[in-house]
């Protein structure tokens, strides 16, 4: 039962629904459905937005859960990070087309950008090059530059922790969520009809 | 099932809404839903014929709820609110759908702006079901009014309520009264004295018999609600209020006409204000043709003179916007220097002439007939100011890019006046806290409207004029000053105020205690009960934000005409659909 409404959602239609959590967490699909993003012909935006997001999760599990496992330098072969190189890819390309979108005010959202706007892409930007500069001195053997770069690294990430699950973050599971409850909502209500209103189809009519 | 009549109204807006959204459509759509008894479309539904169409609608076909798919609510809810009150139906049985703001005007593909159109007006309706009609609260008008500022503005707003016969309590941070103005010494285009424009109004001020004047005094607290604010009034560095007039004051209304300061020229280094003696403002100019004698500062008369317009003003370093006053000032020192010293040379250095109000045009006209050198430069290409050498004979030369030739110029100038433009108070954030209004990125007070409330504020009884809400020349302050004296005339004649009927309320049964709610309230609306340990919204000054009803752990407040029901019934028309809406384009 949703407060302050007549129509009830039984529990079987949360398990019903639950596979859009992930589907929309994984795909997207609103965002490129988006009117402006879908003005591009290949859906560039989204393909970014997606890269970019799957490049940070799979990044985030590789440094939450095999940390110890792959901070070895030469010992162990470059085919070992692959997942870590793809998530590169995508975090660059992300980062640097939504920098310049930025610069270039390419949307609407962005002429009116505030700078709490930029400092999501801008500490990315600045975690993944530093990143990436500390795996290769670490993996050609200058171990030392490679502490150095590793230190500033963190002096990027420590903010950007501190920040983001208050920020950016959120919007990771709140659309999915939002896309997960509102399908539960319709089909209850297309089943309850509560309002003496046509079922979704009328508006065909 | 629910026994609602609904009338259904959606507006073209001209073009507005029509060019992207099929109204015709729309329309077939809305008159299948259940209730809806009756669907118009029309030209203008705001227009006078639009409202007495929907007046002459309830009465004859016995509808109970409206509907008007057209423009923002803040735009015209209350228009079709008062339509409602003359067919003699309850205001707040009507709900608008925002057809226009949110969806022609942002959408470019006509058949998903007309899906989505209908789902907003399904929205609309779904709630309008669930309406309850809600009768307004009246409370009383306290009719003395508290002006902060005794400027042009604050003057000009004292003596109006003054004289209709209202007590007003005006307060100045200053031992004198005039504000800026008092420190000019001519007006533009006419020439006047500004002295004259405020002297007689100094001297009726300190003679009314209505008006008790606090010198070097400011509003220490301020509380209380439309019709019912309370101030206390403290003079600066401790001393004593003057006049023996009580220090608490009840009031209903306040006008803060707190003025504005100039911009500080030392800020852009490259003019060398504050290094090169003969570098003036345009205030310091101002002194010396008050005194009597345009001089530089070693006493000599300058034979040339350079203004500089739009300093800290039309800049992205400092502020963008325009100052609105400096251009006219700037061609009123080419009269008074060519009138004082005759063979100087005067020249006018600026980024675009701005003559926008009456005589202005025809007072351009006339300074660049007394030949003036006008020089036009590029907004980020500002002149340059350096010492003249030993052969040269002027103090200074000015190096400027000149728009219009496309050449670098450099011009002689023993005294260059810079053009300063006007800012924000620093203790501007100081007021707006102390009576509850709001202020914009640059530091002024932001109106209620912009367009169509120019003076009220979002707290209702706080009213703001003259230029600490923006730059504005003296014609546009005093009209604003009178114009918020209106209003508060208008309020004080009807004896009560009618507050919103649109508040929240706390069931003090379910209220814990625990003031999260006092502390969120962004309008300072709640108070706390010590002795019984709840909380109590103050219903004049709650403007049904949702703040407090979002925030409430205990669910024990609840907002009157913004209750679950209504908000889930809207959000259920709006989800109703919305996957066949994208299926089928």
């Amino acid at each position: 039962m949703v407060k302050g409404s007549p129509v009830s959602q039984p529990f079987w239609l949360y398990l019903k629904h639950l596979y859009l959590v992930p589907w929309h967490f994984f795909t997207q699909k609103r965002y490129a459905e988006c009117e402006s993003k879908r003005k591009h012909k290949v859906f560039m935006p989204w393909i970014l937005h997606l890269g970019l997001m799957l490049g940070y999760v799979t990044m985030l599990v590789l440094v939450m859960v095999f940390l110890e496992q792959l901070q070895f330098g030469p010992e162990i072969r470059w085919q070992v990070h692959v997942f870590g190189y793809l998530a590169s890819v995508g975090l660059v390309a992300g980062t640097i087309y939504f920098i310049r979108s930025r610069f270039m005010k390419t949307h609407v959202q962005y002429k009116k950008s505030h700078g709490t706007d930029w400092v999501f892409v801008v500490l990315l930007c600045l975690i993944t090059v530093t990143g990436i500069t500390q795996h290769i001195f670490h993996r050609t053997g200058l171990n030392e530059w490679a502490n150095v770069t590793y230190v500033i690294h963190l002096m990027f990430v420590v903010p950007w922790l501190l920040r983001m699950p208050f920020s950016k973050w959120s919007h990771l599971i709140y659309r999915p969520l939002a896309m997960y409850f509102s399908s539960v909502r319709r089909d209850a209500l297309t089943r309850g009809n509560s309002y003496g209103l046509e079922p979704a189809l009328s508006i065909r009519s | 099932m629910n026994n609602s009549r609904i009338g259904v109204y959606i507006c073209m807006c001209g073009s507005n809404i029509a060019k992207i959204v099929d109204v015709e459509v729309l329309a077939k759509f809305v008159a299948g839903l259940p209730n809806v008894a009756l669907v118009k479309t029309y030209k203008y539904m705001c227009s006078n014929p639009g409202q007495e169409m929907i007046v002459q609608d309830i009465r004859e076909n016995h509808l109970d709820r409206i509907v008007v798919a057209a423009c923002s609510p803040t735009m015209h809810e209350r228009t079709f609110r008062s339509a409602l009150q003359t067919a003699g139906l309850n205001q707040y049985l009507f709900e608008m759908a925002n057809i226009r703001e949110q969806c022609s005007w942002v959408h470019e593909d006509p058949g998903e702006a007309t899906e989505k159109a209908k789902l907003l007006t399904r929205a609309a309706i779904n709630r309008v079901l669930l309406h309850e009609p809600l009768e307004s609260v009246s409370v009383d008008m306290c009719p003395n009014v508290l002006v902060i500022g005794g400027g042009i503005a604050g003057m000009t707003a004292a003596l109006e309520l003054a004289d209709a016969g209202h007590m007003v309590y005006l307060v100045e941070k200053n031992n004198r009264l005039g504000g800026n103005l008092a420190r000019v010494d001519l007006t533009a285009p006419y020439l006047y004295s500004a002295r004259d424009l405020i002297i007689e109004r100094i001297a009726r001020i300190t003679g009314h018999k209505n008006i008790n004047l606090y010198l070097e005094s400011e509003v220490a607290e301020f509380n209380g609600f439309v019709g019912n604010f309370s101030a206390r009034i403290r003079q600066i560095n401790g001393k004593t209020v003057a006049y023996g007039s009580p220090l608490e004051v009840s009031i209903g209304n306040v006008i803060v006409c707190t003025g504005y300061k100039e911009f500080d020229a030392s800020r852009i280094t490259h003019y060398g204000y504050g290094k090169l003696p003969n570098v003036i403002t345009s205030f310091e100019l101002e002194q010396m043709i008050r005194a009597g004698k345009i001089e530089t500062r070693e006493g000599r008369k300058p034979r040339y003179v350079a203004i500089i317009h739009c300093v800290g003003s039309r800049s992205q370093e400092f502020h963008s916007y325009c100052s609105r006053v400096c251009c006219m000032t700037a061609l009123k020192y080419v009269h008074e220097i060519k009138s004082a010293i005759p063979n100087c040379y005067v020249s006018d250095i600026y980024i675009d002439m701005h003559a926008f109000g009456k005589g202005h045009e025809d007072f351009y006209r006339r300074s660049s007939e007394v030949k003036t050198l006008f020089l036009m430069y590029e907004k980020n290409d500002r002149p340059v100011i350096r010492r003249a050498g030993p052969k040269d004979d002027c103090e200074m030369l000015i190096e400027v890019s000149e728009k219009l030739s496309g050449e670098q110029i450099e011009i002689p100038a023993d005294l260059v006046v810079l053009m300063v433009g006007m800012e924000a108070r620093e203790d501007s954030g100081e007021v707006a806290h102390l009576v509850n209004i709001s202020r914009d990125k640059d530091g002024w007070f932001i109106e209620s409207h912009p367009k169509l409330e120019p003076v009220a504020t979002t707290t209702d009884g706080v009213f703001i004029a003259g230029t600490c809400v923006s730059p504005k020349d003296i014609p546009d302050t005093v009209a604003q000053a009178r114009a918020a004296a209106a209003r508060i005339l208008s309020k004080i004649a009807k004896g009560k105020i009618e507050v919103e009927a649109v508040f929240s309320e706390v069931n003090e049964k379910l209220c814990s205690g625990c003031r999260f709610c006092n502390l969120l309230c962004p309008f300072s609306a709640i108070e706390f009960n010590e002795l019984e340990k709840h909380s109590h919204i103050i219903s004049a000054l709650c403007k049904a934000c949702g703040v407090c009803v979002a925030a409430c752990p205990s669910s024990a407040i609840k907002g009157r005409h913004f209750s679950d029901k209504q908000i889930m019934a809207q959000i259920d028309g709006l989800i109703l659909g919305r996957e066949e809406t994208v299926t089928t384009i």
